[in-house]
């Protein structure tokens, strides 16, 4: 079937590691992403996820994201996440609640902040 | 060219039938086929020539026999002409030869009677005085001698007479005189010849005998004169029929004619050397003419008695026979000639009436030869016999689909009228038992209706049933002027019926081969195709060309449990069985393949690899995704399907991914190319049959094609197919087309996919495609797909163990809601910790409207309801108060 159109780039600014997700995540990607945020995420204080170019998410990914969360909290590191909130996927975080517990915040500046 | 197009035949067994062999369905010694044409032909040419050559010689023989006959017949006449003529010479003889006889006697009486008066005594003794009384006692009355008696003394005196009065010329001397002489020389009697007598002045004759003294010594000649009467005046000879006798005497003179000297001296010396006889041919004693003469000579007065009458005359009787006899023979042959001509006339009028049979029967051969059902075979038994009996109507009744049929023709339109009433057609379907019959109108009660209506023209009905093995499977009856037909007639009759049985039993067998050829035909095609609402799917097959057998066209169309359509036409090389085996296969695997790669390219590729040795196959394949309208196409070799846009009326070929056909081409060679159909679009994909014609320029068809499409409201294939053919031209070869019929917003979803989390990204890429047809804004579509998305999820982590599984994916369109179900047949796993099943389940609901899960053991079925808000209420001008 079809690859879901799904990218991840990562880079570090200072002390954090910014993962930018491109693309869909769902049940397929949503392992991707968990793996990849906790291999990258060494060394480092922060990871910060940018899903400002993600056009799906959906409660895998909101599980996939909440364990990262814990996993990267085991590690002391913490996990910021951007979703601006004129886009749809910001509302994934509204409806489950999640946007406090997962610090979403708007943009990519602000997580840095 | 505006052939209509009808269905042909499709016949996988009618070579063999023709050619006699194949399994036993051929007729025994069928009469039909070119064979028999030329038999007709032929008998009709020898029947002419020796029909021709059989006159000749007849009237050759008959000509030669009448003139053989004929000449022997006057040949006879003439003989016994002449026999005749020969009898009337002899008569005529005979006669002569009598009256000869007769004067001899007379003569002789007279000598005798003149030697008795010589032996007087008076004269003997010289004593004058008392001879003159003696003679005229003896001549009494002239009785003996009409000229007198006398006697004449030595001296040439007449010393004694018998006449009364003698007269002064008595005193001369008579010494002179012939018989004087000739008796005192011989001493014998002796008639004279006419003279003139002396007293008289009129011819005589004189009858002299010697007298004799006492001592017998030659004393004088004692004479005794006889005057000659013509025979004019005898009454007696004119009774007796000598009326033309003459008596020549010595000296030539005729005695009966006054002394008159015969004129033809030739004549007259033949006569005398002859003495008797007859002759024919001469002038005549007149000297005048064409005479017979017939003569005798007495002796006694040395004449000659002669008939001389005209030929004419004497052969007249003769020459009256020969002439009947020539007048009825000339009548005879008269006849025989004129009998001859008749005969002659009428055998070249049956010749001509054979010869018209022959050319009846040999077009009606071969009429029946292309005859292939019960109906064409009584319209070829009505054409031929109703030429043949042009002043009768004729009509066949038969069997066809188990129905009696009855059809009439007629040289005569208006009496056909009268035929082809319904209660005419009833009684003519009833009659026919079986056996050949005549029956006269006037006593047939069912008929004399129609006698009187014809205007009792037609006088009788001949009947004959159409034999197949000793079954009546039909009637031919003919509606006569005649009571009755000849037998040659009959004989038509027959050798038609006959004729049509075999062709009634070619039509049957025919039928049937048809019937088999083309259920094969159908069950190689498709019985359905899946259509679906918003996508109809048509196809339309006819079998063409010169070699009508099963054919190599064919189309598919497969329908994925996705909802994704795959679709193809393809055209196999070659006809026959072995055509229609490549084309089974290729189907079975266009179906495999179909279900396993959406890609048409993959498809053909793989398609590809099962093609063997020397097949060639084009082939043209989409893939049309119903609800995204995506389609992707493919095409080996093959005519570009055609695509309408049927909102712009753009009319597209999709020619962009054109590669060699299958078994020329490399995989490599397969490509395939994209097109966005917008919501209403026709799609037809065919074979070269439709479009390709001898001569003519293969895009004009495909142009044509496309005019069609986007002309014609109703899209059925087969309209489609005629409408073609009508304007190009009926096809040459195998047809096959088929049409799609797209229309966006009627299109339901109906989905089936794997339940595997890479399902999902296509699952909503194509869902997003149908929603956004809807009314909803891309707020509702976001979520409905966040929903489904959801009940995927669940269904794919917990429905299936071990095996993989489906999710079926549907939605009802109802009046404002939209309803997403989503089901899996399995049984749900254990759960997962409940906050993490928790944010799907909250999603789902928050998202939508109502989202409700049933589990059972048959699996879960999770339905969401979507409100619809009509994207139009955003639009709404607020009013104004």
């Amino acid at each position: 079937m079809t690859v879901p159109p799904f990218a991840l780039r990562s880079s570090l600014n200072d002390d954090a590691l910014i993962v930018e997700v491109v693309g869909e995540i769902d049940m397929a990607t949503a392992p991707e992403l968990s793996t990849a945020i906790s291999a990258a995420a060494e060394g480092v204080e922060r990871v910060v996820v940018d899903l400002t170019e993600v056009t799906f998410l959906d409660s895998s990914a909101l599980n996939a994201l909440v364990h990262s969360q814990r996993e990267l909290a085991d590690r002391e590191i913490g996990l910021r996440l951007v979703s601006p909130s004129d886009r749809v996927v910001r509302r994934v975080f509204e409806i489950t609640q999640l946007t406090g517990p997962l610090r979403v915040v708007d943009s990519l500046a602000d997580a840095l902040a | 060219m505006a052939a209509p197009v009808r269905p042909r035949r499709i016949s996988v067994f009618r070579r063999s039938i023709r050619d006699g062999d194949g399994t036993g369905g051929a007729p025994d010694g069928p009469p039909g086929g070119a064979a028999d044409w030329d038999r007709a032909g032929l008998t009709e040419g020898l029947l002419g020539r020796a029909a021709d050559s059989f006159r000749r010689w007849m009237i050759a023989g008959t000509a030669v026999a009448v003139v053989l006959l004929g000449g022997i017949s006057i040949a006879l006449a003439w003989r016994q002409y002449d026999a005749a003529k020969g009898r009337a010479l002899t008569d005529l003889e005979a006669r002569v030869v009598g009256v000869a006889a007769v004067v001899d006697t007379s003569f002789a009486g007279q000598i005798s009677t003149l030697e008795a008066i010589a032996a007087a005594p008076s004269v003997v003794g010289e004593k004058t005085a008392r001879m003159d009384a003696y003679f005229a006692r003896a001549n009494a009355h002239d009785a003996l001698f009409s000229g007198g008696l006398g006697w004449i003394d030595l001296n040439g005196h007449a010393r004694a007479t018998s006449n009364s009065n003698p007269g002064g010329a008595s005193r001369a001397s008579l010494s002179a005189r012939v018989y004087f002489r000739r008796v005192l020389a011989t001493g014998k009697p002796y008639v004279s010849a006419g003279i003139i007598g002396r007293r008289l002045k009129v011819p005589i004759i004189v009858v002299a005998v010697p007298t004799r003294g006492p001592k017998g010594r030659v004393s004088g000649v004692l004479v005794g004169s006889v005057v000659l009467k013509t025979v004019a005046e005898s009454q007696q000879a004119l009774d007796l029929g000598y009326g033309d006798l003459q008596i020549i005497d010595r000296n030539g003179n005729l005695l009966l004619s006054g002394l008159s000297p015969v004129a033809d001296k030739g004549l007259l010396t033949r006569i005398e050397r002859q003495g008797s006889g007859v002759l024919s041919g001469t002038p005549g004693l007149d000297g005048r003419g064409s005479d017979v003469v017939a003569f005798a000579t007495s002796t006694v007065p040395g004449w000659v008695t002669a008939i001389d009458r005209p030929r004419s005359t004497v052969f007249a009787a003769a020459q009256r026979a020969l002439a009947l006899e020539l007048a009825s023979v000339g009548a005879g042959i008269l006849l025989v000639f004129v009998i001859l001509g008749f005969v002659v006339r009428r055998s070249r009028r049956e010749t001509e009436a054979q010869n018209e049979r022959a050319r009846s029967w040999g077009g009606l051969t071969q009429a029946l030869t292309s005859a292939a059902t019960p109906l064409e075979v009584a319209d070829a038994l009505l054409t031929s016999l109703a030429a043949a009996f042009a002043d009768a109507v004729v009509i066949v009744a038969f069997e066809s689909l188990d129905i009696l049929r009855v059809k009439t023709a007629s040289g005569a339109p208006q009496a056909r009228r009268i035929v082809e009433s319904r209660a005419a057609l009833d009684t003519f379907a009833q009659l026919g038992n079986g056996r050949p019959s005549s029956q006269l109108l006037e006593h047939e009660p069912a008929l004399s209706g129609l006698h009187a209506q014809s205007g009792r023209r037609f006088k009788a009905l001949h009947s004959l049933p159409i034999l197949d093995k000793g079954e009546p499977v039909g009637t031919i009856s003919l509606l006569a002027v005649a009571a009755r037909l000849g037998p040659s007639d009959w004989s038509l009759l027959w050798s038609s019926a006959n004729q049509a049985a075999h062709a009634l039993e070619r039509a049957r067998l025919f039928s049937h081969e048809h019937e088999l050829a083309v259920r094969l035909q159908r069950s190689l095609l498709p019985a359905r195709l899946p259509s679906s609402r918003g996508l109809e799917l048509a196809g339309h097959y006819l079998a063409g060309g010169d070699a009508v057998e099963v054919g190599g066209d064919w189309y598919d169309a497969v329908r994925r449990p996705d909802g994704i359509v795959q679709l193809c036409v393809g055209d196999v090389s070659g006809k026959g069985i072995g055509a229609a085996t490549v084309m089974g296969r290729q189907r079975n695997t266009f179906h495999v393949y179909a279900h396993d790669y959406v890609s048409p390219a993959e498809i053909v590729r793989r398609m590809l690899r099962h093609i063997d040795g020397d097949e060639m196959i084009t082939l043209a394949c989409i893939s049309l995704d119903p609800y995204t309208g995506e389609l992707a196409y493919s095409c080996a070799g093959h005519p570009p399907p055609l695509l309408l846009d049927q909102e712009t009326g753009e009319l597209m070929r999709l020619d962009r991914a054109s590669s060699p056909p299958l078994g020329v081409a490399d995989p490599a060679d397969i490509i395939e190319a994209r097109v966005q159909l917008s919501q209403h679009a026709a799609l037809a994909m065919y074979t070269d049959g439709l479009i390709e014609r001898r001569g003519e320029n293969i895009d004009h068809g495909i142009d044509l094609l496309g005019q069609v499409i986007a002309t014609e409201t109703n899209l059925a294939p087969d309209r489609v197919v005629s409408r073609v053919s009508e304007a190009i031209g009926a096809p040459d070869d195998d047809v096959a087309l088929m049409l799609v019929t797209f229309d966006g917003e009627r299109t339901g979803f109906e989905i089936e996919v794997p339940a595997r989390a890479d399902s999902l990204s296509g699952v909503r890429r194509r869902l997003r495609a149908w929603l956004s047809r809807r009314p909803l804004d891309e707020q509702q579509i976001d979520d409905a797909l966040l929903a489904v998305s959801e009940a995927c999820n669940n269904a794919i982590e917990h429905a299936y163990r071990e095996v993989e599984g489906p999710i079926n994916l549907s939605i009802r369109d109802e009046a404002d809601t939209l309803r997403i179900i989503v089901e899996d047949s399995g049984s749900w796993r254990e759960e997962r910790p409940s906050d993490e099943r928790g944010r799907g389940i909250t999603l789902m609901r928050q998202l939508t409207h109502s989202a409700e899960i049933e589990t059972s053991e048959r699996g879960t079925r999770v339905t969401l309801a979507l409100r619809l808000r009509p994207v139009q209420a955003t639009l709404h001008v607020a009013p104004t108060t």
